[in-house]
């Protein structure tokens, strides 16, 4: 099991999950979009870091994530 | 209102590339200096802190001016100097391997020359330094200030900007009641005449409610002032404070503006969604030193 945790992004505290691009049980391919986050100005989309499948969704659509809290699982 | 279009999202960093910003941001915190990166929330500042590049803003975190598009905070910082800065910039600059410097400052009405000498003698500090670094220096408009002016064109940046940001009809709305579309006009023409062997650069940001023809506009008065570079790029809104986006605009209409910013006369013209005064300057540079 690999975690997917909100990376460093310079100097950001807390983003919005804004859009699931793959959802659980679906199969992700490493380097593509997998999740849609945001702060006041900018959208990040956090790729997979590796091929699986995404297992669980920790923070859902709508919830506030911090630099290198967890977001998902991939099996 | 506004769902951010597909243009303007930015992938994430890897594990490797956030390692790279975690290093720049130790670095950055060990000399006490700090980026406009930060101040402005830029969207580019993964892509650009991962390549370990910054645009270093000095003379505080504390701006004496309140544009309603700028995120850096605003406060009076009571003539408070760190004349050590420059200094540190120098050894972060080295410790970084940086080749093309690019700088900034907040800006600063609560000190005489609005801080004009201790950006002469950050740029000098570098320039001076044996190895032939090259330095991009972005600048208030001390006001029109011809001592802060003539100090700052002496001090031998190779690409001097500063900063329109806006048409003439939205200046008064947008900008601090004490920056003018005429006085960065003439601040801009100062520094031509004054330091006639550097790029004059200046940037414009879009979205705010401006129209094609006033932009357009825009760009003739930077050309016919002497402006030879500048950079065009999406208002996003940095903190909630700030004023919303009036309209995001197409990436052809950049394409398009930048076309017409050619016919217009400038040597070189950057102008796209995410495109900043500083963002890929030291490109910037080059390609306009090799044209």
């Amino acid at each position: 099991m690999t975690e997917v945790c909100l990376p460093d992004l310079g100097e950001i505290n807390e983003v919005t999950v804004v859009d699931w691009l793959r959802q659980e049980g679906e199969t992700v391919v490493a380097g593509e979009g997998l999740v849609e986050v945001e702060t006041e100005k900018t959208t990040f989309v956090v790729e997979a870091p590796q091929d699986g499948k995404l297992a669980l969704i920790v923070k859902k659509k709508g919830d506030k994530a911090r630099i290198n809290e967890l977001l998902a699982r991939i099996s | 209102m506004n769902v951010r279009p597909q243009w303007l999202k930015v992938r994430a960093p890897s594990p490797k590339e956030a390692e790279e910003i975690r290093i720049l941001r130790d670095i950055l915190a060990r000399y006490h200096l700090t980026t406009v990166c930060q101040g402005a929330n830029c969207p580019n500042a993964v892509e650009c802190w991962s390549a370990r590049t910054a645009t270093f803003m000095l003379l505080g975190k504390l701006c004496t001016r309140t544009c309603r598009f700028c995120g850096v905070p605003t406060s009076n910082p009571g003539g408070v100097v760190d004349w050590e800065e420059p200094v540190r910039l120098r050894a972060a600059v080295d410790e970084l391997g940086l080749s093309y410097v690019v700088l900034t400052s907040v800006d600063r009405d609560d000190l005489q020359d609005g801080g004009a000498k201790l950006l002469a003698t950050a740029i000098a500090g570098i320039k001076d330094g044996g190895k032939q670094l090259k330095v991009e220096a972005l600048v208030p408009d001390f006001s029109g200030d011809e001592k802060a002016i003539t100090a700052v064109a002496a001090a031998g940046a190779d690409v001097i900007g500063h900063n329109l940001e806006t048409v003439r009809r939205l200046s008064p709305q947008l900008r601090d009641r004490r920056a003018g579309y005429d006085l960065s006009l003439h601040v801009l023409g100062k520094f031509k005449r004054l330091a006639p062997a550097s790029i004059i650069k200046s940037s414009l940001i879009l979205g705010m409610g401006e129209t094609r023809a006033e932009i357009l506009q825009a760009l003739q008065d930077l050309h016919n002032t002497g402006v030879d570079a500048v950079t065009l790029g999406q208002y996003l809104r940095p903190t909630r404070k700030a004023i919303p986006v009036a309209r995001y605009l197409l990436p052809q209409e950049f394409d398009e503006i930048a076309q017409a910013a050619r016919r217009i006369g400038f040597h070189f013209v950057m102008s796209g969604p995410l495109i900043r005064s500083s963002y890929h300057a030291s490109e910037m540079f080059n390609r306009e030193c090799a044209s």
